[in-house]
């Protein structure tokens, strides 16, 4: 451990990176950042007005005060506390697979042997909180969205399930410190580049990104899952998504492009934080390149290629462990 | 009011007969994309087995009101029709006060008319291509499409000084006569419109998810699409040879080199190509009449200039103003004016009884008729092709309304 004693490596993870400070300020680069890269191929500015010095940075945070003062509307014929609950649980269980990813050595809330294997499990099972939270709302634009998000569910979780699975064979280990330590001489996007695929189109499906927003889109079903929810609960719902793709890009970063090497401490942390931009940065792009695919079309892809691929990687890395 | 254990999921599916449980969706009027319309849509899974449109939530009397005003006030009314397309309105209700009052038009403003006519077809074709490439979530298409809009919404503002509602085509000629400067920015704007234009068909049409989205989607026959009466992309769409510019002869299109745009497809794709093919033949249309307009010249024909008093004769060439047309009424009889709209075929028919108001005004227009031809679309496509074909259609609540 890198770091004096009052600050011990669990307890900076959990404040600070990867925990409550850099989800809630992932939140807002994140947001004004997508805004601004759209924008960039659009012919517009983007968020502009809100601190101008800053090129709108502050903007969602002034979008999140205005939620947060306007009214927040409970429909009569839903069950009202789940009606609350679920955004709420939804968020804070999107973001609790990071306890059990490193952001440097040492800098991790629960240092487990199968740590990275927990998280991929609690990022998978999180789809049941979202499809509950649309079931509640009991309107039939969220019944739509919540049924397509089980589909694309099905259809993401096997191949990033065995994308995952291939790194760990290959790894021999599923620990963050020695999955980051195996990967000190090549990265794991090197070693086993078709699960690297995987992942990357696994990861825009799972965060419902472009040209994957199904469950959402627009045109057919409003909001989708998040139609009926308004306010606080809406920034809960909402944020929700874009907690997945940080701890998504997060374990991306430890599982694929060597986490924090070739530094450690401090550096290392902001070494993982640069190279989670490998991740997001194209998530937020595909929204200026691609429209959205059919649902079936989304199935078909997962159910097909991208399974046939997963499973090729899995066998690659099988072979190469043989190799070794 | 609902009691909560009454409402639910399972109630909202109603059991018809044949075994087949579908569930019933209001498509609007308030709703991101059907625009001021309502479609209840019955969906079996994830296929749409039904639809009723529901229209009228913008009816706005427009046949009722062209009764109750002096007929020169109608056109700044029946251009509110349709924005987008402004000046093919305006030039079929004129065309058709012109046939009832036997006026005639100068040639000057034959050239200008067809300019700015077809700058109002690119103008509806960048509007609807942008709304349909957002309603496939291309949020880039629909952008551009409305970033190049605003080109040609800037050239409107320089002829006739309003951005979006020119109230620039007048029995017998055109109100505003366009500066020097505008000839030459049309130019530049159309070379690059064209550079632009290919841009998008890469970006949206040919892009590998557009392009699926839009392919054998909301297939519409040749034989339905007759039959059904669709009019403007959605009947070229569907391989029908058909332009009012061609058949009706209006105006003086006859003396351009253009061609029809005409697709075999059927499906919304070649809706869409339809639009992007028009785009490029308007540019074409619209260069060669820059070339030949008559720089000078009255505005208006003899028929509206010897009503007007002598000093506002002298600035003809320039501006004409209205007061002249105020004082004269509308002869016993009737008129018929037919344009190609971007959409489709716009068409006027009013009846004069010797005053100043027009006794009765029909007003058909595409996006009423392309209705039902879009409902047999529909039926049979997935819920997520509802918006694809909807755009492809160009469909436009507050024009199908009146």
């Amino acid at each position: 451990m890198d770091f004096p004693s009052p600050l011990s490596g669990d307890l900076v993870a959990a404040l600070v990176f990867p925990g409550v400070l850099g989800i809630f300020g992932f939140l807002v680069v994140a947001i004004w950042l997508e805004r601004k890269l759209v924008a960039r191929v659009q012919w517009r500015y983007g968020p502009l007005y809100v601190s101008r010095p800053l090129g709108g940075l502050l903007q969602p945070v002034a979008d999140l005060f205005k939620l947060v003062f306007s009214e927040l509307v409970l429909p009569r014929h839903t069950n009202r506390l789940l009606f609350a609950a679920t955004p709420i649980l939804l968020f804070f269980a999107e973001g609790l697979p990071v306890v059990f990813i490193a952001a440097a050595p040492g800098v991790v809330m629960a240092p487990h042997s199968y740590g990275l294997a927990i998280a991929v499990v609690l990022v998978l099972l999180v789809a049941v909180l979202m499809v509950a939270m649309a079931w509640t709302e009991a309107d039939k634009f969220t019944y739509i969205g919540a049924m397509r998000e089980i589909l694309l569910t099905a259809a993401y979780e096997v191949p990033l399930l065995l994308a995952a699975l291939a790194m760990f064979l290959l790894y021999g280990t599923a620990d963050p410190h020695k999955v980051v330590e195996v990967q000190s001489g090549l990265w794991g996007v090197l070693l086993n580049p078709l699960a690297f695929v995987v992942y990357l189109v696994a990861l825009l499906m799972a965060t419902t990104r472009f040209p994957f927003e199904i469950p959402e889109a627009e045109p057919e079903v409003v909001l989708g899952p998040y139609t009926e929810y308004g306010s606080t609960l809406f920034i809960y719902a909402f944020g929700a998504n874009y907690v997945k793709l940080y701890v998504l890009s997060l374990l991306g970063a430890v599982l694929f492009l060597g986490g924090w090497l070739p530094a450690a401490g401090v550096l290392g942390v902001l070494i993982t934080l640069a190279k989670m931009g490998v991740f997001v940065l194209p998530a937020m792009l595909v929204r200026a390149i691609y429209p959205r695919y059919r649902i079936d079309q989304a199935l078909r892809i997962g159910w097909g290629q991208l399974l046939a691929l997963s499973a090729a990687a899995v066998l690659w890395s099988l072979l190469a462990a043989w190799i070794w | 009011m609902i009691k909560s254990e009454e409402y639910g999921l399972v109630l909202k599916e109603e059991k018809l007969e044949g075994g087949r449980r579908v569930l019933d969706l209001f498509w609007g009027p308030q709703h991101p994309t059907s625009g001021h319309t309502r479609f209840i849509v019955e969906v079996d899974g994830d296929v749409v087995v039904n639809v009723t449109p529901d229209p009228g939530y913008v009816h706005r009397t427009m046949e009722k009101l062209g009764e109750t005003r002096h007929w020169i006030q109608n056109i700044p009314l029946f251009e509110r029709l349709s924005l987008p397309d402004a000046i093919n309105v305006t030039w079929a209700y004129s065309t058709a006060i012109e046939r009832l009052a036997k006026m005639d038009v100068s040639p000057r403003a034959q050239y200008l008319r067809v300019i700015m006519a077809e700058l109002s077809r690119i103008s509806t074709h960048l509007y609807d291509l942008g709304l349909h490439a957002i309603m496939i979530g291309s949020s880039t298409g629909f952008m551009w499409g409305f970033g190049l809009r605003e080109l040609v919404v800037q050239l409107w503002a320089m002829v006739s000084g309003s951005r979006t509602t020119p109230t620039w085509v007048l029995p017998g000629g055109v109100r505003t006569a366009p500066p020097d400067a505008f000839y030459e920015q049309t130019k530049g704007f159309l070379d690059y419109l064209e550079k632009k234009i290919d841009e998008f068909v890469r970006v949206v049409v040919k892009n590998p998810v557009g392009y699926y989205r839009l392919k054998e989607v909301g297939y519409l026959g040749r034989e339905d699409a007759a039959r059904l009466m669709a009019t403007g992309p959605g009947a070229r769409g569907s391989g029908i040879d058909w332009d009012a510019r061609r058949v009706y002869k209006y105006g003086i299109y006859d003396e351009f080199e253009w061609d029809v745009c005409v697709e075999d497809g059927g499906d919304s794709l070649a809706r869409t190509m339809v639009r992007i093919c028009e785009i490029r033949q308007s540019a074409r249309i619209i260069r060669q009449a820059l070339d030949r307009a008559p720089r000078d010249g009255p505005l208006v024909g003899e028929a509206v200039l010897h009503r007007m008093p002598p000093k506002q004769k002298e600035t003809a060439n320039q501006l004409i103003r209205l007061g002249a047309l105020f004082t004269s009424r509308l002869p016993e009889g009737e008129g018929l004016g037919i344009t190609e709209g971007g959409r489709g075929r716009y068409f006027f028919h009013v009846y004069g009884d010797g005053s100043e108001k027009p006794y009765r005004v029909r007003i058909s227009t595409p996006s009423w008729q392309n209705l039902r031809a879009m409902i047999k679309a529909f039926i049979g496509a997935r819920l997520m092709d509802l918006p694809a074909i909807y755009g492809s259609f160009g469909y436009f609540p507050p024009e199908q309304d009146r």
